[in-house]
C-alpha cells in the first residue's frame, strides 16, 4: 500500500520532536488527574451512602467533557500551522513544484495531525476503563464517544488547515483558528440558547420546540445529544434541555456527524483549491487584462 | 526543449514580464542574466508551473506546459532561489521523502539517494541531519532533490547565491557534470562571471524583456566591437596619433604617456590594415589589442543601453 508521502514524512518528523512527547505527557497527566479526582469524590460518597451507580456515569461524563475541552485546544494548534509553517520554512514552494497534487498535500497534512490526536485518544482509553470497575458504562458507549471525537477532530482539523492556507503567518492563523473554533463550540450554543429563550417566552408549547438547524453546526449539540442518548434523562442534562422534550436530541449525534463530515469535505476541497498557485492567478487574471489593455491604449494615444 | 513565446505577467501595476521570448535547445545550458527584479524568477516559476502567466505560451519538450501542469512537473526539476529544509530529517530521508512523491521507494530510492549524493559531493552526509548542513551543502542537497525523478529540464534559480567561492566552484563543477550527462539547464544569476564559464548560451533580461540572446561568443563579439583598441608604443606617440586620426573608421583618440586608446568601428580586415599602416610607418609598437571586457562589463553595457532606449 502506498502511504501519502506527506503523511509519512510529517509523522516521522512529529515523533522525533520533543513537543510530541510533552503533548502526550500532559494530555495523559491532565486526564488521569481528572479521573483520580472524580473517582475519589465518588468513592468517598460510597463510604456513606453505598455505591451509587449513577455516579459512575458522572465520572464518564466528566472525563468526556475534559477530553472534549483538551481536544478543542490541541487540534487547532496542530492543524492551523500545517501549511503556514511550510510557507514560513520555505519548503512549500519545493513541495508544490513536485508532481504531488494540492489535494494530497492537504489530506496528508490533515491526516498527520489527526493521527497524532488519535494516538492521544487511544492513550486515554485505559483511563476510561476505570468505569468498567464499577459498571454502568459499557464498551459500546466508549467506542461511540471515541468515534464522535474522531469525527470532530477531522472537522476541527479541516477548519485549521483551511485557515492555514488562507492566512500567511502561523501566529495569525492559530489565533484565527482558536477564535473560529471557540465560536463554533461555544458561541453557537450561546446564540442557540438565547434564541430558544426568546421563543419560549413567546410560545406556550415548550414540548414541541425544535432546535434551530444552525445550532447543529456546533459539534457541542452532537456531543450533548450523544450523552443524552447514552444515559437518558440525567439531572445534569436538565440545564441543556431547558424544559424541552429530550426527543429533540434523539438524532442529534447522527445529524451532527453528517454535517461535520460534509463541512470537512468542503473545507478540504476549498483548501486544496486555495493552495494551488495557478488558481490564485485566475482570480486576478481579469483585472490584469484590463490593466494591460488600458496601458496599451495609453501607448497608442502617445 | 523549452520555448517561451510572448510571455506576459503583471503584479498589480508592475509589469514583471513584457512579451518575453526564449528558446532553449536540448542539451544547452542557458544562463539567464539580469539585475534583481528583471523577471528571472517570475519566468522560472511560470515554466515550473508555480505561477500562471497573464498571456503567452510555454512549451516544454513540445508539450503545452500551461495546460498540462501535472505532466510538466514530471519533466522538470525546479530549485527556487530561497528554500528551506525540514528539521529533524536526515539527508537520505530528505531524498526518500521526495522520491516517494514520485513513487520511488524501498531499495531503489536508497541506491538512488546514494548516487545523487555522490553526484553533489555529499556522500559522507548520508546520515547527517539536514538542518546541520551548511548553506552550500543545503543548496547541493536541493539540487540532488531536483534530480530525483530524472527530469529532462532543470530550472535553477540563483543556485550559487550566498555561497563562498569554494562552494561556488563546487556548484560549477556539478553543473558541468550535469551538462555532460546531457541535461538541459536553465540557470539564472545576477552575477555574470558565475555563468560565463559553464553556459553554452546566454540571455540577458531587463525589465521583463529579453535584451539579447545567443551563444556566449556571439554576445561577447556583438558587444566587444565597441570596445576601444589599446596601442602601446615605446616612442613617436604624437606621430602615431597623427596617423591614426587620418583613418576614417577611427573615432576618438586618447593618449596617456605611451598608451593610445582609440575607438574603432571598422571590421577585422580594417583593423589589420590599421596595424600594418602603423608598422609600415616605423611606429615602434609594443602591444596592440582590444580592451578585454568581462561578462560583467558587457552586462552593464547591455542593460545601460536598454535603459537609454527607454528614456
Amino acid at each position: 500500500m502506498r502511504i501519502n508521502p506527506v503523511l509519512k514524512n510529517e509523522t516521522k518528523l512529529a515523533v522525533r520532536s520533543f513537543k510530541f512527547t510533552l503533548m502526550i505527557f500532559f494530555y495523559v497527566a491532565v486526564l488521569s488527574a481528572g479521573a483520580l479526582f472524580i473517582f475519589n469524590v465518588n468513592i468517598e460518597e460510597a463510604y456513606f451512602s453505598g455505591i451509587n451507580l449513577e455516579s459512575t456515569v458522572y465520572f464518564y461524563i466528566g472525563m468526556a467533557v475534559i477530553q472534549a475541552i483538551l481536544l478543542m485546544f490541541i487540534v487547532p494548534s496542530l492543524t492551523s500551522t500545517a501549511i503556514c509553517a511550510e510557507r514560513e520554512k520555505q519548503t512549500l514552494e519545493v513541495l508544490l513544484s513536485t508532481k504531488m497534487s494540492t489535494l494530497s498535500i492537504i489530506i496528508g497534512k490533515l491526516l498527520a495531525s489527526i493521527s497524532r490526536v488519535i494516538i492521544l485518544i487511544i492513550c486515554t482509553m485505559p483511563i476510561y476503563s476505570i468505569t468498567f470497575l464499577i459498571g454502568g458504562v459499557d464498551l459500546g458507549n466508549i467506542i461511540e464517544l471515541s468515534l464522535f471525537f474522531i469525527v470532530t477532530t477531522i472537522f476541527v482539523g479541516s477548519i485549521g488547515v483551511f485557515i492555514s492556507t488562507c492566512i500567511k503567518t502561523s501566529k495569525a492563523a492559530t489565533a484565527v483558528a482558536y477564535g473560529v473554533v471557540l465560536f463554533i463550540f461555544i458561541g453557537i450554543i450561546i446564540l442557540t440558547y438565547i434564541s430558544i429563550f426568546f421563543s419560549i417566552s413567546r410560545s406556550t408549547n415548550v414540548q414541541n420546540m425544535k432546535l434551530p438547524i444552525l445550532s447543529y453546526l456546533s459539534p457541542t449539540i452532537g456531543f450533548i445529544s450523544l450523552l443524552i442518548n447514552q444515559f437518558g434523562n440525567l439531572q445534569a442534562f436538565e440545564f441543556f434541555r431547558m424544559g424541552m422534550s429530550s426527543d429533540i436530541f434523539e438524532n442529534g449525534a447522527i445529524i451532527s456527524i453528517v454535517i461535520q463530515i460534509i463541512l470537512s469535505v468542503i473545507l478540504i476541497l476549498g483548501a486544496a483549491y486555495k493552495l494551488n498557485p495557478l488558481n490564485k492567478g485566475i482570480r486576478f487574471k481579469r483585472k490584469d487584462k484590463q490593466y494591460s489593455n488600458s496601458q496599451a491604449v495609453g501607448y497608442e494615444n502617445k | 526543449m523549452l520555448v517561451i513565446r510572448e510571455l506576459e505577467k503583471t503584479y498589480g501595476k508592475f509589469k514583471a514580464l513584457n512579451k518575453l521570448n526564449l528558446e532553449i535547445k536540448q542539451g544547452e545550458i542557458f544562463g539567464f542574466i539580469g539585475p534583481n527584479g528583471a523577471g528571472k524568477s517570475t519566468t522560472m516559476k511560470i515554466v515550473s508551473g508555480l505561477l500562471s502567466p497573464d498571456s503567452g505560451e510555454v512549451y516544454v519538450d513540445g508539450m503545452d506546459a500551461i495546460k498540462n501542469n501535472k505532466k510538466l512537473k514530471e519533466k522538470i526539476g525546479y530549485m527556487p532561489d530561497f528554500f528551506g529544509v525540514y528539521d529533524n530529517l536526515k539527508a537520505s530521508e530528505y531524498l526518500e521523502f521526495y522520491g516517494s512523491i514520485y513513487g520511488i521507494t524501498g531499495e531503489e530510492i536508497r541506491d538512488l539517494s546514494m548516487d545523487l549524493l555522490e553526484l553533489v559531493n555529499l556522500q559522507d552526509k548520508y546520515d547527517s541531519y539536514v538542518d546541520g548542513l551548511s548553506r552550500g551543502m543545503k543548496q547541493r542537497l536541493c539540487l540532488a532533490r531536483c534530480l530525483i525523478h530524472n527530469p529532462q529540464l532543470l530550472i535553477l534559480d540563483e543556485p550559487a547565491s550566498g555561497m563562498d567561492p569554494r562552494a561556488r566552484f563546487e556548484m560549477k563543477n556539478i553543473l558541468k557534470n550535469l551538462r555532460d550527462m546531457g541535461k538541459t539547464i536553465l540557470v539564472s544569476s545576477h552575477i555574470l562571471s558565475e555563468l560565463g564559464e559553464i553556459c553554452t548560451n546566454i540571455g540577458v533580461i531587463e525589465s521583463g524583456k529579453m535584451v539579447c540572446q545567443g551563444t556566449v561568443e556571439e554576445i561577447m563579439s556583438a558587444v566587444s566591437g565597441n570596445h576601444p583598441i589599446i596601442i602601446t608604443v615605446t616612442e613617436k606617440t604624437q606621430e602615431a596619433i597623427k596617423l591614426l586620426k587620418e583613418i576614417p573608421s577611427v573615432g576618438r583618440v586618447k593618449a596617456e604617456d605611451n598608451r593610445i586608446s582609440i575607438n574603432f568601428s571598422g571590421n577585422d580586415e580594417e583593423c589589420a590594415n590599421l596595424l600594418k599602416n602603423l608598422v609600415v610607418n616605423d611606429i615602434p609598437i609594443v602591444s596592440f589589442n582590444r580592451e578585454v571586457k568581462s561578462l560583467e562589463d558587457i552586462f552593464i553595457k547591455i542593460t545601460d543601453r536598454s535603459e537609454l532606449k527607454e528614456d
